[in-house]
């Protein structure tokens, strides 16, 4: 078992490698030379240039540059934002956590909103609404979602209140709860097929603590797909959050390109990669954990 | 009822292209004419579906947006299928190190977000229609890819293709006659499935204002354009979020149509 972390501790160090190195010759191979984004176009004299460029590793092949750059993002020292010129992990850190709260967040309303929902329709039998429900939530990008909402609340003569966790929440709920309904749907539906509920049922078990039994069954299933999915909109609620100013990863990623900034760049592609590979690592652990099956395999 | 459904699901999206094909002769006004005097009108007679706040028509906007979105989809569909589906099937027959590097490469790309793949390809490329297909159609191909090597995978152990080999076939020979057919199967779902994908991710990179650049209308875009104006004129916005969400319905309600009758003619044959 521990093998198997190893090797995907290695994966991870190798996601990380591969994309910011392919960034990074993007971002020097690529039109645009750096001390004229920083100074614009008054130039400075050939001695400050010189200087300027040892400081930014010009003056050595772009390999050479990618080691260095590589050393320092194992050291802590991100560089410098070229916009706003604050210390990249810093910056990218507050953004995280902004990120990582609506993640958190995120998936709690959603799981919470799913368990419920298939409770009533295998249980309490309202299953034709929320089948066409969930169609409904998945046939639009989270992104218009948003715009739904902030459609509903406009005909509400409601302020839209930009910058908080609210919209965004709501947001991505929404999108979300069709996906993850139709999963949970599938699974327990799937359960409840299986010989042990019947001998539960045949026993004389309510069908709400039948219920409870197959959730548990349908667990693990579920949480990696929950974990693939917060992954995701750690990194991926980029447009949601750039919709309602959310100041998280997504919104950050938007500015970097906007105005070029390629310290923030890579250092936002350091950290998800390596978020993404890790919840994946923690999905496996989660797994075991949850599905004593898994456990003795290994 | 299913068929019912699925037989209005192709009427929209047939009524759709069709408006987009023939956008110069439906769209009444043209798309960039600007009317200072007549901004943010609510729909009437002689503008079906208002104006914006530059006084354009948005029923004409509407309609050419239909055009460049549904060839920005396409295109980057099409250019994701083919380099996709060949790399699957070139790594599935091939094997040993071509099947290893290119499934690593593929890998990394896909444990990356889409949107994040999108947006470095713009940074190379640059937004505008070309951008945005290319960037689009990046964040496709690994996906095809998957799905063809596993496919491709499937079909080569068959026994029929082993005969074909004892009997002396070229590798071009079962790449093209046994493994493309039956990845036809498989491939042409997804793909109706993908462009549905490829309109939503249009859309997604338009509100954000990195897509196809304005004054050219996209249904991404003029979202985009119209969402600050929910207060004052929230039926501008809502225009192009119906058409999207109807054509994303629409086309899944297809794919998973396609996806059955496929596979029964498949069994039948």
């Amino acid at each position: 078992m521990w093998l198997h972390i190893l090797k995907k501790l290695f994966y991870v160090l190798l996601v990380v490698l591969t994309t910011t190195a392919v960034l990074y010759s993007v971002a020097r191979l690529f039109p645009g030379d750096p001390i004229t984004v920083l100074y614009g176009e008054t130039a400075p004299s050939p001695d400050i240039r010189k200087l300027l460029e040892a400081r930014l590793w010009l003056d050595k092949p772009i390999y050479a540059q990618l080691l260095l750059y590589w050393k320092r993002l194992f050291t802590g020292d991100w560089g410098v934002s070229i916009f706003s010129g604050e210390p990249v992990l810093t910056l990218i850190l507050r953004r995280y956590i902004n990120s990582l709260a609506l993640a958190l967040a995120t998936t709690i309303t959603t799981t919470a909103l799913c368990v419920l929902l298939v409770y009533l329709s295998t249980v309490k039998g309202y299953d034709k609404i929320f089948t066409q429900l969930a169609t409904v939530s998945t046939s639009m990008p989270a992104v218009l979602w948003g715009i739904v909402l902030m459609l509903v609340l406009a005909l509400l003569k409601m302020p839209i209140p930009f910058g908080s966790i609210v919209m965004p929440l709501a947001t991505l709920t929404i999108a979300g709860v069709g996906i993850f309904y139709t999963i949970l749907k599938n699974l327990i539906e799937k359960a409840f097929s299986e010989p042990f509920i019947e001998m539960y049922r045949a026993v004389g078990m309510s069908r709400a603590r039948l219920f409870i039994r197959a959730l548990h069954y349908a667990m693990p299933v579920y949480v990696t797909a929950v974990l693939y999915r917060l992954g995701l909109i750690v990194a991926g609620a980029i447009a949601t959050e750039t919709l309602f100013s959310y100041p998280g990863m997504g919104k950050l990623l938007v500015d970097a390109f906007s105005s070029r900034d390629y310290p923030v760049l890579l250092g936002w592609s350091a950290m998800i990669s390596s978020t993404l590979a890790l919840l994946n690592i923690f999905g496996d652990l989660l797994h075991m954990y949850i599905d004593p099956r898994i456990r003795e395999e290994k | 009822m299913r068929g019912l459904v699925a037989k209005i699901s192709l009427g929209i999206i047939f009524a759709e292209i069709f408006l987009a094909l023939l956008a110069n002769f439906i769209a009444p006004y043209p798309y960039y004419r600007v009317d200072l005097e007549n901004r943010l009108r609510p729909p009437s007679p002689t503008h079906i579906l208002g104006t914006d706040p530059l006084g354009r028509d948005v029923f004409s906007r509407l309609v050419y947006a239909l055009r460049i979105s549904f060839a920005v989809a396409i295109l980057s569909l099409a250019v994701a299928l083919l380099i996709g589906t060949a790399l699957g099937m070139v790594s599935a027959i091939l094997g040993s190190v071509t099947d290893a590097v290119l499934s690593w490469i593929f890998d990394v790309v896909y444990a990356m977000p889409g949107f994040f793949i999108a947006i470095a390809i713009l940074l190379i490329i640059g937004s505008g229609v070309m951008g945005t297909a290319a960037a689009i159609s990046l964040t496709l191909t690994p996906i095809f890819f998957r799905l063809s090597r596993s496919a491709a995978r499937g079909v080569l152990v068959k026994q029929y293709v082993e005969v074909a080999k004892a009997l002396g076939a070229s590798t071009l020979r079962i790449a093209l006659n046994y493994v493309g057919r039956e990845l036809m199967a498989v491939v042409i779902p997804a793909a109706v499935y993908m462009l549905s994908d490829a309109i939503a991710l249009e859309a997604t990179l338009g509100v954000v204002g990195l897509g196809v650049n304005p004054p050219t209308p996209s249904l991404g875009n003029m979202i985009s354009e119209y969402k600050d104006y929910v207060f004052v004129a929230p039926w501008l916005v809502a225009t192009p979020i119906a058409i999207i969400a109807l054509t994303i319905a629409s086309l899944n309600i297809l794919a998973k149509e396609l996806d059955k009758k496929l596979n029964a003619f498949l069994e039948a044959a």
